[in-house]
């Protein structure tokens, strides 16, 4: 079962949210919590650990001058301009490489090499028998995030119940986190901007066929910005987090609020039922 | 949609031209360009100063079909200077930039809007009396950027062929054209009906009477309708114009009953 | 040898372009026969990448000289290891006239 924890738009307590209902949810079940924010991966402040780390690797081409015919289908195929055909060399461009693979299908002479490429790690921490965190991490400055993300949900594939921390916005990180999900809870605030990015990730939700639910945070009881748009589009609002300065400051400091106050530890406890819930199709 | 109303529209070309006339078609392969040849062609061939515009940036049929691929564009006095046809026929079309004939083009709307109003404004066309514009198929970029830069807009002539997936997709080219504040001056119905050379016997392979069933739904004028013949092929695949240099033939005179009525509408 | 100018538009009359990897048009000039031609940039309008593919582009029209306003990074370095001589060049000019100015200063210094 994945779920996954999303907004739209940045800021709106997706972390908050992931990191309580993991937490809580594992005091009665196997929970595994997977951060594929990997450009700013935050969930592991909330839980210090020692990981176990493993690289992530691309594939990318490297040419082989001496087989190379300077034929220039290589760098015909290429969307990316990756390859460059000179007339005696071949210019290759790490950055601009989307490891499609393609190259080394239409090169006549074998000429490319298969190469990895660093682009970040996922680590792995054994929390506690019920708990585990992975966490993508991608190398500063790469803009392969998709390549790390895609090896986090691959690691979580088979686990039971995988609560998924999704980076924000609503690209190609978004799309490759949430595609084939059983269910998206996105985290929204009562703001216009709230309503414009969560009308945003809906639309691309609605075409991945991805099911919706949604959660208002920093709910100050005058939300009908955001309840008018979920009726509309026949969105369940599956709970209401109150603007809560105790909250914020305990987990701006670093700490779950639901392990440190048991109302909000029921309050998370009763949101995750009502999200498994929701996955399962028992509403 | 006009710019008469102090919109923040761009102003139109100022082109010496009496009628332009937008050749359209909601789904592709039915037939625009053979159209738009052949009507460009005949009305040179009456006497009228003809332009043939081809905005098919991505696969523009136009020169292939009048025999002009090897031609590329001069310029002279800062101005692209048309291909000569014949004395009455000029030719402009992105092929002519094309590095391979089969080359593609990998160009975003800006950049085609661009290369559009490049064609019509800094183009040395003699004064004319029609400019037929070749469309790709659907109403995007190119149709859009045509609407609102070129003068003096006669209308829009939708090319369909009898079958209902393509009148469906024609009732949308209609409402386009309407939607841009153009006249519909007809649809013409392509492809409609073979008669066997042997036999002489008619069999209506893709269907008949659908594009005059979607000229009453959608209120506008049927053209008429132009049978399958061997030799609109051959002509569009050996590049010359079939109006041109064919027997007189049921397509031949399809082709003039067509061009007079869309004439009259015009008048 | 060729000598290449990207180009604002389809003629040799147009406006020299002020980009090389998303200029629209080409302009390629053969010094010996005195021959020029426009052709269409292909891969102006792709996503990215465009610099190396503009290069491409004419390493496979074997031009020699590119006569440019500005170049990107991408595109700087490959042109740099296919060996063709990069011109900088104002475009408040067209591309004949830029092309009549290289000729005339190169036929000068040789």
């Amino acid at each position: 079962m994945q779920i996954v924890i999303a907004s739209g738009k940045g800021g709106t307590g997706k972390t908050t949210v992931a990191s309580n209902l993991g937490f809580v949810l594992s005091l009665k079940q196997k929970i595994t919590l997977a951060d594929c924010d990997v450009e700013e991966p935050n969930l592991g402040i909330f839980f210090p650990c020692s990981p176990e780390c493993r690289d992530i690797h691309v594939i990318i081409p490297q040419v082989l001058e001496d087989q190379c015919l300077h034929c220039g289908a290589c760098g015909e195929f290429c969307r990316f301009g990756a390859l460059t055909v000179l007339k005696d060399k071949v210019l290759f461009f790490p950055q601009l490489c989307h490891s499609c693979g393609g190259c080394f299908r239409v090169c006549p002479a074998e000429a490319l090499e298969k190469v990895p490429a660093l682009v970040g790690e996922v680590q792995t921490c054994h929390l506690t028998d019920s708990l585990t965190l992975v966490t993508g991490r991608l190398k500063e400055g790469d803009v392969r995030t998709t390549a790390v993300i895609g090896a986090v949900r691959e690691q979580v594939k088979d686990e039971p119940v995988v609560i998924i921390d999704a980076p924000p916005g609503t690209a190609c990180p978004f799309i490759e986190t949430v595609d084939d999900a059983l269910l998206c809870v996105l985290v929204t605030e009562p703001t216009p901007f709230g309503l414009h990015d969560l009308s945003v990730a809906v639309d691309v939700l609605q075409v991945l066929k991805v099911p919706v639910a949604v959660v208002i945070n920093r709910s100050d009881g005058n939300d009908s910005i955001i309840e008018g748009y979920c009726s509309e589009h026949s969105l369940p609002i599956l709970m209401k987090i109150p603007l809560d300065f105790t909250l914020l400051k305990k987990q701006n400091a670093g700490f779950l609020i639901s392990r440190e106050d048991p109302e909000w530890s029921l309050r998370f406890s009763e949101l995750g039922d009502k999200i498994l819930a929701h996955a399962r199709g028992d509403v | 949609m006009t710019d008469e109303k102090g919109s923040n529209l761009p102003k139109r070309a100022e082109i010496d031209v009496k009628h332009v006339i937008l050749v359209l078609s909601g789904k592709g392969g039915v037939g625009k360009s053979t159209v738009s040849v052949n009507l460009a062609y005949a009305l040179s061939m009456k006497g009228m100063q003809v332009g043939l515009l081809d905005l098919d940036i991505h696969g523009p049929n136009v020169p292939k079909m009048l025999g002009l691929e090897k031609h590329q564009l001069m310029s002279e006095n800062n101005k692209i200077v048309p291909v000569k046809v014949n004395e009455n026929l000029q030719v402009i079309s992105m092929a002519f930039l094309l590095p391979h004939r089969n080359s593609p083009v990998i160009w975003r709307g800006p950049m085609k809007s661009n290369a559009i109003r490049q064609f019509l404004e800094d183009t040395a066309w003699e004064p004319l009396d029609y400019l037929i514009v070749d469309l790709p198929p659907g109403t995007g970029d190119e149709a859009l950027t045509i609407a609102q830069s070129a003068p003096n807009i006669a209308g829009a002539v939708i090319v369909t062929t009898p079958q209902s997936v393509s009148t469906l997709d024609s009732s949308k080219a209609i409402t386009f054209s309407r939607d841009l504040g153009m006249d519909v001056l007809g649809v013409i119905e392509n492809m409609s009906g073979y008669i066997c050379p042997s036999c002489k016997n008619e069999v209506d392979i893709f269907g008949k009477g659908g594009g005059e069933k979607i000229a009453d739904e959608m209120d506008v004028p049927y053209l008429g309708n132009i049978p399958v013949d061997l030799a609109i092929r051959q002509s569009g695949d050996e590049g010359w114009a079939f109006v041109g240099k064919s027997a007189d033939s049921p397509a031949l005179q399809a082709i003039y009953a067509i061009i007079d009525r869309l004439i009259s509408q015009i008048k | 040898m060729i000598v290449s100018i990207p180009s604002s538009g389809p003629t040799v009359d147009s406006q020299m372009d002020d980009r090389f990897g998303r200029a629209p048009y080409f302009a390629f000039f053969d010094t010996e026969t005195g021959s020029s031609r426009i052709e269409a940039n292909p891969h102006a309008g792709g996503s990215g990448g465009v610099g190396p593919m503009a290069v491409q582009f004419l390493v496979k029209n074997d031009v020699k000289v590119l006569i440019a306003p500005r170049l990107g990074g991408n595109a700087d370095g490959a042109l740099k290891a296919s060996g063709i001589t990069i011109i900088m060049q104002n475009p408040d000019v067209t591309v004949e006239a830029a092309y009549s100015a290289w000729k005339k200063n190169s036929e000068n210094s040789s």
